[in-house]
């Protein structure tokens, strides 16, 4: 009856992301599918079934890993479901429960909340599956639970942005940041930025930091405020597209023109605000890839291969002609 | 704000809402001082575009509570609304007319079904709204993928981010258009007179022949149109449509309500009150941001100033602060 469910789930969830998204990435792929189909059917005849738990669906950076896990379990003929908990931990809880029952071969959770699935990842565990921590790792504390932690460099993509801040402001600035403490990756991207700035970080001035929430109809009124206490502001920098979104829209209601936008995500919003001119820099997270990476290593996993405990891929920033060439997609 | 509302009733609304009215003075005395830009008209022009979505939906909930009910559906209703607009725009190439139309439209008619259902199943409003919430949220998920639609056709992110005379943002203009609307609705028409009879006593309402289910469908229908509105309206300012947007906005619709002294029991309340109670929840928000406040503090900041207004509201009803008035 579950599985039925579940499966049932799987198969919603696939026909609304369909509705959303286009058919501009399926071309290319099915060619490299017939290959590798063919060398995976013949050097092992097993097809294996793959869940992922991710925090939510209503988010295409979730959406666009949820639709490569699907891709790639298609072309290899392996059974895959996506779990939704809607960000509420405690259904996130019970799917790991049901997922340990399903006896899946692997599973990719992405935590509603890093300190929260201790319990669901034990029974994952004791049944024997192997947990891939993707984009939002578990606390310290229970590592020792999940096989790896495949993200993006949080840290890295908060210093490529701060170093091309400094580039672009030699003589510092007057700037603002919208973050969202409650998450430990955007809690990265901010250390990051301050630590990007390098040498010349004192001549940058603070003049306010706010709680954005990562959402864009939180973010707009308070950075509205910010620029009314600020009107002498040079630049925000936001912890997502979103919030960066806010902020541009932001500027654009005070009729302000020369306030610089950085953001981290360059996700297909991001990459068209940084073509018309709203974004100033953003860095790219790397949605795909991880999924790419994590389902590689699942199958690694299968096949008796250890993995590295911590796989950060690198970001990167994303100039206007990338941002051309994958307009509409994540990377 | 205050004069241009009442003309003849000033002194009948200043009564009723001295509550609401002494905390908004009191705040925009202490803010006054404490930020320089806090009384710019920039900065006033900017908290009022702030408010204005609240405001859209909070002038609704003022029915809906009076009446004994109550709307939780309002946030889901934005973010569908905002979504399917901008959808039929970019993704279904509509013209824009059209598409707002529909907008509007669909956001009436699930207004309409929340209102039949409660007044000919006899459901009690929370239930209903609480369903529709997950419905009309389901819908722009659904439609949307859950991925947001950016929109940069000018025509239709002016009705969010357009001025008037260059001076008065549209949202601005909306809000007052619409809170006329509502005073003169629920004041000078017959259609006012049986929403307060029914949430005053519903038994008597019917006994004097009160089409009480038309009064009812007549509300959350009401409901419906404002939240399409504002899903519209916000979705312009943000030159997106965003499913995930909405998150708590029945909320603060119906923290205005009651700051602006509307009794949850139903029966007692005026949309003067909730418009009071929208911008003191808005300065808040914008005093604190000038002050570059933690937004953890302001929750408990908001919180306590609710506390006390809601407080100073009740007490002059016992005689003891304030003169006892009439609603």
């Amino acid at each position: 009856m579950k599985k039925v469910l579940g499966l049932l789930l799987g198969v919603s969830m696939i026909a609304a992301s369909l509705i959303g998204c286009g058919s501009n990435q399926t071309k290319e792929t099915t060619e490299t599918t017939e290959t590798e189909k063919v060398t995976e059917t013949t050097s092992d005849e097993k097809a294996y079934s793959f869940a992922f738990l991710p925090n939510t669906q209503n988010n295409t950076f979730q959406a666009a890993m949820n639709d490569t896990f699907k891709k790639l379990c298609d072309e290899n003929g392996y059974d895959y479901v996506c779990l939704d908990p809607d960000y509420d931990l405690n259904k996130q809880l019970s799917q790991l429960a049901d997922a340990a029952n399903q006896g899946f071969d692997a599973v990719f959770v992405i935590p509603v909340d890093s300190a929260g699935i201790r319990q669901g990842l034990e029974q994952l565990n004791e049944k024997g599956i192997p947990v891939l921590n993707v984009d939002t790792p578990v606390i310290k504390e229970d590592l020792d639970l999940v096989e790896t932690v495949i993200a993006t460099d949080a840290y890295n993509a908060g210093t490529l942005v701060g170093a091309e801040m400094a580039k672009i402001y030699p003589d510092g600035a007057k700037i603002a940041i919208l973050d969202f403490p409650s998450n430990e990756s955007c809690i990265n991207r901010v250390a990051g930025f301050l630590d990007g700035l390098g040498e010349d970080k004192d001549k940058f001035e603070i003049v306010a930091q706010q709680d954005g929430a990562a959402a864009l109809d939180v973010s707009m009124p308070i950075a509205e405020d910010i620029l009314q206490a600020n009107p002498d502001l040079d630049a925000f920098f936001c912890i997502n597209d979103p919030s960066a979104m806010g902020a541009a829209a932001a500027i654009k209601a005070a009729g302000k023109e020369n306030v610089g936008v950085y953001s981290i995500d360059a996700s297909p919003d991001g990459k068209a605000a940084l073509l018309d001119g709203s974004f100033t820099c953003v860095a790219a997270q790397v949605p795909i890839k991880i999924a790419e990476k994590a389902f590689e290593s699942a199958i690694a996993l299968k096949e008796g291969k250890t993995i590295e405990k911590e796989i950060l891929l690198p970001s990167f920033i994303v100039t206007k002609e990338m941002a051309e060439e994958t307009a509409g997609q994540w990377q | 704000m205050n004069s241009r509302l009442s003309n003849g009733v000033a002194g009948k609304m200043l009564k009723g809402n001295i509550g609401i009215i002494s905390v908004l003075l009191l705040l925009c005395i202490i803010l006054s001082f404490t930020s320089p830009v806090f009384l710019t008209a920039d900065n006033i022009m900017s908290v009022l575009r702030q408010v204005s979505n609240n405001v859209y939906l909070a002038l609704g909930m003022t029915l809906a509570i009076i009446i004994g009910g109550i709307d939780l559906s309002v946030g889901s209703i934005v973010a569908m609304c905002g979504t399917l607009t901008v959808g039929f725009i970019v993704t279904n190439n509509l013209p824009m007319w059209i598409a707002v139309v529909l907008g509007i439209l669909i956001g009436t008619l699930f207004g309409l079904a929340t209102g039949l259902i409660v007044a000919y199943f006899r459901l009690p409003a929370f239930i209903v709204t609480m369903a529709m919430m997950n419905i009309t949220k389901g819908v722009a998920y659904i439609y949307s993928g859950g991925r947001s639609t950016r929109i940069m056709d000018e025509a239709f992110t002016s009705i969010g981010t357009g001025k008037l005379f260059g001076i008065v943002p549209f949202p601005v203009v909306y809000m007052i258009i619409l809170i006329i609307i509502f005073v003169v609705l629920l004041n000078k028409t017959k259609f006012g007179t049986y929403v307060y009879a029914l949430g005053g006593n519903r038994e008597a309402a019917r006994l004097s022949g009160i089409p009480i289910k038309r009064i009812e469908i007549t509300v959350y229908t009401l409901i419906g149109l404002l939240s399409a509105f504002a899903g519209i309206v916000l979705s312009a300012r943000m030159y997106s449509g965003q499913p995930s947007v909405g998150e708590g906005y029945e909320l603060d619709a119906i923290a205005s309500c009651v700051l602006g002294g509307v009794s949850m029991s139903g029966g007692i309340g005026n949309i003067s009150g909730t418009v009071f109670g929208a911008i003191v929840l808005g300065i808040i928000s914008n005093g604190l941001n000038l002050m570059g406040v933690s937004s953890f503090w302001q929750l408990v900041v908001k919180g306590l100033i609710i506390l006390v207004a809601v407080i100073i509201d009740t007490q002059k009803g016992r005689g003891n602060l304030f003169k006892k008035v009439s609603k």
